[in-house]
């Protein structure tokens, strides 16, 4: 490590002393030029060409600043413009005696501005003004809306499995690293097909550096390639996107995830109360946050069902406890958390659905032996030392049977 | 005087929702007619020295499945400033730095800036890191930890090249939902800056130390993360050096961080020509920096190459190519991978057919018997666009294959896939649309597997009415959806039908 190290820093100090601007192999920049560009406190080598600028993430007396500092290699800096109409008109700039310099105007929405800055040396040298162009305009649409257009872009290259255009979404400063949540994204449309997956924005704010935080609800369905299952969950997640190219570019997201599934390091961060959500293993196969939906129907009123082996049994007098996890009594009704001597607990998970259950939420309710049962209910169940979540989605039958049913289970 | 502006805009749509088979359990539709609802507001004005703005929004609906709450606030601020002093309340982003704040809060934030004075930038900050506003007042459905925060940075320019910045951070975590949720009280202490030595050459950096007690588990450590790029970008080439080290007891709760990885990155794009860039990049990642995992360490490299080539063939104006190869390499930790990704991508446009075609293969290997897999991939789309009169139609051919033979189980899965599209534009009339249907196959030969098949058809079509100016951005649109799912077994069946009309208005 120490090498790797050492040689960061040699790279590093070499690159910070250096002359000549070894990267550009062998061509030199002008003498006359700009020794930073930044348009909103935003660098201009990560603007991109084209800059469109929120009502929201504009100042609140509503004016975009240009700021930068102009460089002369030989002699002194003698003027700076701003063109904000391709060169029809110029402002001269005041600046001081280091080349910093500072202009503001007040944009107008619907029109695009032009822009270029034109350094002047004292013997009338002037810099590459075409490579300081920038278009620059006022977005007359709302952050909200530009937050649903760049989220939907994501949603829906996803959901197509179109890697391609799924990147271009992503910012280079990706927090997770780009080239790891490319390579995940990737192992996931492999290893789903039929993703449907939707979402509505519970909470936006614009904040410093042209950043954008979102929180959303999504609700997803996927089928999983190497074992012909399909999931569904629903939950909440957060997103935070910079403000690239006049569009917004995936900055970081936190867990639970929605892309990148296949590895979960792409997530910096969890969402408060939230968990790691589904996960795809190395072997393709979902991991951990299946949601498994399984129907059964019995001849009479008592059996039991295997989380584990995705199983039901018929129990009848013979066999009381069944050899799974759960035991059905429908024309009691209860459900049991099904365990000889009883270190299995069960209970009801008010208001939530197998999806949108924690296993906060399933520690929380498996305090019983038994509960009431009823179609469309959610339970927590600890069997050892797991946690459940089991969603009766629908039961029909009476008396001593049969009863068909349809439960949802989630292991944590 | 700065002129007041007040901005709004609204949508609104119902959604007709159907799922029927035997397994319609299965679906992630929510059945019946559902609304959603979705406001927000903008103004702008001055008083005085002071200008201010402030925003809200909203959100309302019955279906669960968009959201838990049928009513709810989705954003809401305010924020005033006379150049000098900004005060902002309510949703506030002051992103401070990568590891210390880059997270929203519910609370309010100050900043003292005075321009060209040599006076440092000071930011605080205080609120509740809750993820939505129905947290807040403890709504039973949405209650959330209560993580309450405050934060405080100085950023000071060193010179007009470089600038520097401290801030601190502290985060408070009470109200327990679960038994075993944890609960933290952190800290972190971050130094951050930014160099610019010369034209195109940026520096930039950061350092953070957390420092955390954790009460549910009884736990308390010190870590420290630490990243520095340096980024050069002038034609012909763009390169960038990433290196960072975040220590296994690091943590953040207000920020972004992958705790437990030494990482370095270098990256080059050079334009050979005008005609040709190539793209080189190497990742290199590690964990366990504390040599505690019973596993042991697992690194990973990440080597990659790419060409992009417009006009590859110099008869063909619209020509473009692009070639790429990524390797992954992995081991240690009981896992030991190396998975080789090729693709190559055309793109080319004949007649009036423009057409994007894409092969990729793919070679998964492990030594550990995880996953030895080969897939390929083919997908092709063919888009043409046709003017009649006032008319523009746009039709459009998806064509896909992929193939994975799975080397360990000695099975294979085969999915194929196509979609016919058209769109269509008349300007005049203000409507768009688009018709798209097509099917996917997935076909399996292991056995106790389901195959499957899916046919799908979805519309969408958008009118922008002749209203008067102060409504001349609302959209009447309406969206239907079928997909019918088939299974080997039968049970498993489903199909689903939805149809949402709504309108958006905005002035």
């Amino acid at each position: 490590m120490k090498k790797t190290l050492l040689i960061a820093a040699a790279v590093m100090t070499m690159a910070m002393t250096a002359d000549a601007k070894w990267w550009i192999f062998g061509k030199s920049g002008g003498d006359v030029g700009l020794k930073y560009l930044q348009v909103n406190r935003i660098a201009s080598d990560e603007t991109g060409t084209k800059i469109t600028v929120f009502r929201e993430t504009l100042s609140a007396d509503g004016l975009i600043r240009i700021n930068g500092r102009a460089s002369a290699a030989k002699g002194a800096v003698g003027s700076v413009r701003v063109s904000l109409d391709d060169k029809a008109t110029w402002s001269d700039v005041k600046f001081s005696d280091n080349g910093t310099f500072e202009f503001a105007f007040k944009p107008e929405q619907g029109k695009t501005y032009k822009m270029l800055v034109e350094v002047t040396d004292t013997a009338g040298k002037t810099n590459k003004v075409e490579e300081t162009r920038k278009e620059i305009s006022l977005s007359d649409e709302n952050i909200q809306a530009k937050v649903r257009a760049a989220l939907d872009a994501l949603f829906d290259a996803y959901n197509r499995e179109n890697l391609e255009r799924f990147m271009v979404n992503v910012g280079e400063d990706f927090a997770g690293d780009k080239a790891i949540l490319e390579r995940a994204v990737k192992r996931d449309f492999d290893a789903l097909s039929n993703i449907n997956m939707r979402y509505t924005v519970n909470n936006v704010s614009a904040g410093a550096q042209g950043r954008v935080f979102v929180s959303v609800t999504y609700n997803r369905m996927v089928f999983i390639n190497k074992t012909g299952a399909s999931s569904t969950d629903t939950g909440v997640t957060e997103f935070v996107f910079d403000s690239k190219e006049g569009k917004l570019a995936l900055f970081s997201m936190k867990k639970p995830l929605m892309f990148g599934l296949s590895d979960p390091d792409v997530g910096t961060g969890t969402v408060i109360g939230g968990g790691d959500g589904l996960v795809i293993d190395d072997s393709g196969d979902i991991g951990s946050g299946l949601v498994v939906t399984k129907s059964y129907t019995n001849p009479d009123q008592s059996f039991g069902y295997n989380i584990e082996t995705e199983t039901f049994e018929d129990c009848d007098a013979t066999a009381p406890n069944c050899g799974g996890h759960l035991l059905f009594m429908p024309g009691v009704p209860y459900i049991a958390a099904d365990d000889v001597p009883t270190s299995a607990f069960i209970g009801l998970i008010a208001g939530k659905s197998v999806s949108t259950a924690t296993q906060a939420d399933a520690q929380a309710a498996a305090v019983s032996q038994q509960t009431a049962l009823t179609a469309g209910s959610t339970y927590g169940l600890k069997y050892g030392a797991s946690y459940y979540a089991v969603e009766v989605t629908s039961l029909s039958g009476s008396g001593g049977g049969p009863y068909s049913i349809t439960i949802k289970t989630k292991a944590f | 005087m700065a002129q007041s502006e007040f901005h709004a805009s609204n949508e609104f749509s119902v959604t007709q929702n159907e799922v029927s088979g035997a397994g319609k359990n299965a679906s992630s539709l929510t059945r019946g007619l559902n609304y959603l609802e979705v406001l927000n507001l903008y103004g702008s004005g001055a008083k005085g020295a002071w200008n201010y703005n402030y925003t809200a929004g909203g959100k309302a609906t019955d279906d669960l499945r968009n959201d838990t709450k049928k009513l709810s606030l989705t954003n809401i601020q305010g924020r005033a400033t006379n150049n000098v002093h900004t005060v902002t309340a309510g949703d506030v982003f002051e992103s401070f730095s990568q590891y210390s704040l880059a997270t929203s809060l519910k609370g309010a934030s100050y900043r003292y800036n005075k321009e060209s004075s040599g006076l440092p930038e000071v930011t605080g900050v205080f609120g509740w890191a809750y993820p939505r506003w129905d947290s807040v007042w403890k709504d039973p459905v949405t209650r959330s930890i209560n993580r309450q925060a405050a934060g405080l940075r100085v950023k000071q320019a060193i010179n007009p090249d470089l600038w520097a910045a401290g801030s601190y951070v502290g985060a408070k975590d009470t109200g327990r939902i679960g038994v075993t949720d944890a609960l933290y009280d952190a800290k972190n202490y971050t130094f951050d800056f930014g160099y610019g030595p010369m034209p195109g050459l940026t520096a930039a950096g950061e350092y953070s130390l957390s420092d955390y007690d954790e009460a549910t588990g009884g736990t308390s450590a010190k870590g420290s993360a630490a990243r520095v790029e340096l980024v050069g970008d002038a034609d012909p080439s763009r390169v960038s050096i990433e290196y960072e080290n975040v220590e296994p007891d690091f943590f953040s709760a207000l920020g972004s961080a992958s705790p437990d990885r030494r990482k370095v990155k270098a990256r080059w794009r050079y334009k050979y020509t005008r005609q040709v860039t190539f793209t080189s990049g190497l990742l290199w990642y590690r964990n366990n920096l504390d040599k505690t995992r019973t596993a042991g360490t697992t690194r990973n490299w990440k080597p990659e190459f790419s060409a992009a080539i417009k006009k590859p063939f110099s008869g063909r104006p619209y020509s473009f190519a692009d070639l790429s190869y990524k390797f992954d390499r992995k081991y240690g930790g009981g896992s030991s991978g190396a998975d080789h990704y090729l693709n190559a991508n055309y793109r080319d446009r004949f007649a009036q057919l423009d057409s994007d075609t894409n092969l990729g293969y793919t070679l998964y290997k492990t030594k550990t018997g995880v996953r030895d897999a080969k897939e390929v991939n083919f997908n092709t789309s063919l888009n043409s666009r046709h003017q009649v009169k006032a008319m523009v139609f746009k039709p459009s051919v998806n064509l896909g294959a992929w193939y994975a033979r799975d080397e360990l189980a000695e099975e294979t899965d085969k999915l194929y896939e196509y979609s016919l599209g058209l769109g269509l534009e008349a300007p005049d009339a203000g409507l768009t649309g688009d018709l798209r249907l097509g099917a996917n196959m997935l076909r399996k030969s292991a056995a106790n597997t389901d195959d499957s098949d899916k046919f799908f058809a979805t519309l969408g079509a958008y009118w922008r009415p002749a209203l008067p100016a102060m409504l001349k951005d609302s959209t009447i649109f309406l969206r239907a959806g079928y997909n019918g799912y088939a299974f080997t077994t039968s049970s498993r069946n489903f199909r689903e039908k939805s149809v949402t009309a709504g309108i958006n208005t905005s002035f």
